[in-house]
């Protein structure tokens, strides 16, 4: 009885210390997951310690801090609560309890398809979306994977150090996936430069590229012919239409500004938009303004071949886009969706880049009414924004200006004259360049620019960027801007609702700047290019009077400290609050049922070759035996037929044939049929099967 | 042993392709391929560019489809951003880019709306650059078939310049000076109507021919060689097989193959590949493969 109880004891230990690793690892693992989300999103527990926040209070509190930070890297614009508690540590606690009860299930189960659940997360917001978890919660996390895939492999002695050398692994490979290795000059990319060209690869395959290369100032396919945009105009007219619009020249391209500079900026454009004024309409609120009651007219565009990502509409925009875009604080607009806008309609008013400056003159010199002043006011606002981002000058490049172009004038009123300005730019670079589209990339990767000035021969996507940086140069916002172009030449002959196919030949570069008050204009500086679109007069309306007073009026705003209030949260609402809760749920719900049937079809896929393997097996009598069991699985009974050959082959040194091999696969074929049809009128379907007399 | 085998081999490789006799068109294609390596974007230069482009177009040399386009290209910014001046002081530019402009069927004069074979019309300035910038002018007018003023002046001094027993150096003094002599050559060559040109050219002959060495070359340069094989080919003077330039065993061709490094020419004997030398050698091979 005493040996029976310490055997019970001992086996009662046995089963209590594998317990004890598999609730271990199930706490790791949720805690490592929790701890990879956490740090990766750089969200913190706030205040109150384990305890913090509230349930509801933390959650909110959670959302609140992912909001923020997944606007400031991705200007992924979410709805922010009020409500939310100072800390998430109760709710970070109870998520942790929760989360470690299912990944007690996991883990017991020994099935390691279900960890992929938490690795494919952790990899993918590593890799595709710059989501970085500190390397420590990196390592938790892979650690306590790796050793509940491995753990129902392991024997009780080899566990430990089995366990030890998964931590290395897991070190080795949380540091790999987190910090960047060696840089530039170093063998291995870094893990930014790597996931750099994986961004710009995902991209090219979801929408596509455009020939001028969308900023990267290494155009190709300047003569294809094949159709980029199919519009239908309800008033045929030739327009620019907007689509990349880079900020800033780096690296030899240019590029948005920072996600962070236009999610903090989104609470300006809550308020300007509320209030009526839009970057990106700018010319139909001056239409208003001047009551020049233009026709508004529908276009429609279907994407045939130019890059997806953005939604190129014209600087005479009236209203919002259908379906609605994404504006970047009204500079561009991109589009939602996988594989982004392949249709789209939008109201817009006639040509009016064409006389802008007499627009603007107009503007200037119109008398002051309340609707004026509200919009003089709202664009006072947006003016300050438009000189602190677009403005940027470097050290390397204000070099390369004043040794090509001389001094930066007189800028004692904010900045050069207008139409002095435009005439330098326009003349120097018609002057002392030919546009030529055989460029091809330096093999010293000499900056595009500043090659450019050195060689004086370029197509237009440097004559742009180098009278961008000329603009900013002189005092002026400007910004480089690639689209297409609708021209004279395309809708000659069209009548209302006529299909326009714009081809890709038509996609141009070129520079828009800031005239106070008034807006972006895009400028024509491609020789090349001078007859494709109508030009403006710029001999009228740019008096140097009425860019002074408006020079004046910015210089008083600008003295001014604007302070924005963060836009009105959406108000306290607790069924909103509970809904996303379900629906994450039954997402969560939706995603395990997911992941079971892929590891149930694993499996069954590994089973299948597994049999397959041991049923054609070479040696004859391996293989009989393996049909020998598989069939005591199907718990059939056997045929006699079946018995004789199987006990042979496992009992016997007879000599088995390839002749019994294949019987004994008939035999199996047969049993297999037998049970299915057995399963079949269990649940009352298809008709009984006969018995088999031969069956014993 | 395996270290001695490589190498071995490493330091047969380097002559493998000079000592094992070569046909000179093999070379030609061979020279023609260093040049397009080293000279991917020709430029408005000395080296690196104008020289590149004649050799190649002269020798038929297939080229990548806009290699003479971006030449063109860069002689177009070259001109427009200058306002037309590619040199204040050295008019052989003028000179050498109109003669390059003329090997792949452009026109100098209509070059973004500006005449390049106009500067050499003003003497003064060309004889500035001393007897090279009457030479020069001479051999792009005529190659280009432009009427140009001053020509006879031009031709007048050359003759002028010719030393005492015929042939000619930098400053009209001294020694007979191969390179000078060879262009000289070039420049008289058009000349068959003017008797006084002929009689210089003939006697500038004989003085190269006195001054050939006995390794068949002149001096310590492949240019040197290269622009007597042009003199001479223009002169009408077969290179390869005219008796007064074979030194015994040697003659001009196989000096100038003295200096084949199996890649491109060198300046001196026994140096490297070098752009300038491959280049003068180029236009030299044109001359007698054909």
């Amino acid at each position: 009885m005493q040996l029976q109880s310490i055997r019970h004891k001992r086996e009662r230990e046995q089963v209590k210390k594998p317990q004890l690793l598999v609730l271990l690892l199930s706490a790791a693992l949720s805690a490592g997951f929790l701890c990879c989300f956490m740090t990766g999103l750089n969200l913190t527990a706030g205040k109150g310690g384990l305890l913090g926040g509230g349930l509801k209070g933390g959650l909110l509190f959670l959302w609140n801090e992912a909001a923020d930070f997944l606007g400031n890297t991705h200007f992924l614009l979410l709805t922010k609560y009020q409500g939310a508690g100072e800390g998430c540590g109760l709710f970070l606690l109870i998520v942790w309890l929760l989360l470690s009860a299912v990944s007690y299930g996991f883990v017991r189960s020994g099935k390691w398809p279900f960890l992929l659940l938490y690795l494919i997360p952790f990899f993918a917001a590593q890799i595709l979306w710059d989501i970085r978890s500190q390397p420590w919660a990196a390592a938790l996390l892979l650690w306590a994977a790796f050793t509940a895939a491995v753990r129902p492999r392991l024997s009780e002695s080899g566990g430990i150090l089995a366990a030890l050398l998964l931590l290395l692994l897991a070190g080795g490979t949380a540091a790999g996936v987190t910090l960047a290795a060696a840089g530039e000059e170093g063998a291995l990319p870094s893990a930014e430069a790597l996931s750099g060209r994986l961004h710009q690869a995902v991209e090219e395959a979801r929408f596509g590229t455009n020939p001028r290369g969308d900023g990267s100032l290494q155009p190709a396919d300047f003569d294809s012919q094949e159709t980029a945009l199919e519009i239908k105009m309800e008033t045929p007219d030739s327009l620019y239409l907007k689509g990349f619009t880079g900020s800033r020249y780096k690296d030899g391209h240019w590029e948005p500004l920072s996600c962070s500079g236009y999610y903090q900026q989104n609470a300006l454009f809550y308020w300007l938009h509320r209030e009526g004024f839009s970057g990106l309409s700018q010319m139909e609120q001056i239409e208003q303004l001047l009551q020049k009651k233009g026709e508004h007219g529908s276009i429609s565009v279907k994407n045939a071949g130019a890059c997806r990502k953005y939604v190129y509409a014209p600087y005479e925009l009236v209203g919002k886009t259908e379906p609605a875009a994404k504006s970047w604080s009204d500079s561009f607009l991109t589009a939602a969706g996988l594989s982004g806008a392949a249709e789209y309609r939008m109201e817009t008013l006639p040509n009016m880049v064409k006389e802008w400056p007499s627009l603007a003159a107009e503007l200037f010199t119109k008398k002051a009414g309340e609707e004026l002043s509200r919009y003089r006011t709202n664009e006072s606002h947006y003016n300050v924004r438009m000189y602190e981002d677009y403005s940027e000058v470097t050290d390397s490049q204000r070099k390369l200006l004043a040794e090509n172009i001389g001094r930066e004038g007189n800028q004692d009123k904010g900045h050069v004259d207008y139409k002095q300005a435009i005439s330098a730019v326009q003349v120097w670079l018609e002057e002392n360049f030919i546009y030529t589209e055989r460029i091809r990339e330096s093999e010293d990767k000499e900056d595009p620019v500043e090659e450019f000035f050195r060689s004086k021969k370029g197509c237009d996507v440097h004559y742009a960027s180098a009278a961008v940086l000329m603009f900013r140069y002189y005092g002026i916002p400007a910004r480089y801007v690639e689209g297409y172009l609708i021209t004279p030449e395309d809708i000659e002959g069209k009548e209302p609702g006529d299909l326009i196919s714009i081809p890709r030949s038509n996609n141009h570069a070129w520079p828009e700047i800031y005239i106070d008050s008034f807006g972006w204009v895009p400028l024509e500086v491609t020789p090349e290019y001078y007859d494709r679109m109508e030009q403006p007069d710029l001999s009228k309306g740019l008096e140097n009077q009425g860019a002074s007073d408006a020079q004046k009026d910015y210089d008083r705003q600008n003295t001014r400290q604007y302070v924005y209030t963060d836009p009105e949260s959406r108000p306290e609402d607790e069924s909103i609050l509970w809904k996303a809760i379900l629906l994450l749920a039954a997402l969560d719900l939706l995603v395990l049922a997911l992941a079971y049937g892929i590891a149930k079809l694993i499996q069954k896929l590994a089973y299948l070759r597994k049999r397959r393997k041991a049923f054609g097996d070479a040696d004859p009598r391996k293989a009989v035996c393996a049909v020998y069991t598989y069939m005591r699985a199907l718990k059939v009974p056997f045929t006699r037929a079946a018995r004789e050959i199987g006990n042979r082959a496992a009992y016997s040194k007879c000599e088995i044939s390839e002749t019994d091999r294949s019987r004994m696969l008939e035999e199996w074929e047969r049993m297999k049929r037998e049970r299915h049809e057995k399963k079949r009128n269990r649940s009352g379907v298809g008709t009984a099967a006969g018995a088999d007399g031969s069956r014993l | 042993m395996v270290l001695l085998l490589v190498l071995t081999a490493a330091g047969c490789s380097g002559n493998g392709a000079k000592s094992a006799k070569q046909e000179p068109k093999d070379i030609q294609a061979e020279t023609a391929a260093y040049l397009l390596e080293q000279v991917p974007e020709p430029a408005v230069s000395s080296t690196g560019g104008e020289w590149t482009v004649i050799g190649l177009a002269r020798g038929n040399i297939e080229v990548p489809a806009d290699y003479y386009d971006i030449y063109y290209d860069n002689v177009r910014a070259a001109v427009k951003s200058g306002k037309g001046v590619l040199d204040e002081r050295r008019y052989t530019e003028y000179a050498r880019v109109s003669i390059a402009l003329n090997a792949i069927g452009k026109d100098p004069t209509d070059v973004e709306g500006y005449d390049l074979l106009e500067p050499l019309c003003d003497y003064e300035e060309v004889i500035s650059q001393g007897i090279n910038g009457s030479i020069y002018a001479l051999i792009a007018a005529n190659t280009c078939g432009y009427e140009l003023k001053g020509e006879k002046r031009h031709l007048k001094r050359i003759l002028e310049a010719e030393l005492d027993g015929g042939g000619f150096s930098f400053d009209g003094e001294g020694e007979v000076d191969a390179d000078v002599t060879g262009m000289a050559l070039q420049a008289l060559a058009p000349y068959k109507e003017d008797e006084a040109a002929m009689k210089a050219a003939e006697r500038s002959i004989e003085a190269l021919s006195r001054m050939q060495q006995e390794n068949g070359g002149f001096g310590e340069s492949s240019e040197t060689i290269s622009q007597v094989i042009r003199g001479l080919s223009a002169a009408g003077v077969d290179p390869m097989t005219d008796e007064r330039f074979i030194k015994g065993e040697n003659g001009i061709v196989s000096a100038l193959m003295e200096y084949w490094t199996g890649e491109g020419f060198s300046h001196e004997a026994g140096g490297e590949a070098e752009l300038l030398a491959t280049e003068q050698a180029m236009c030299a091979l044109d001359e007698f493969v054909k």
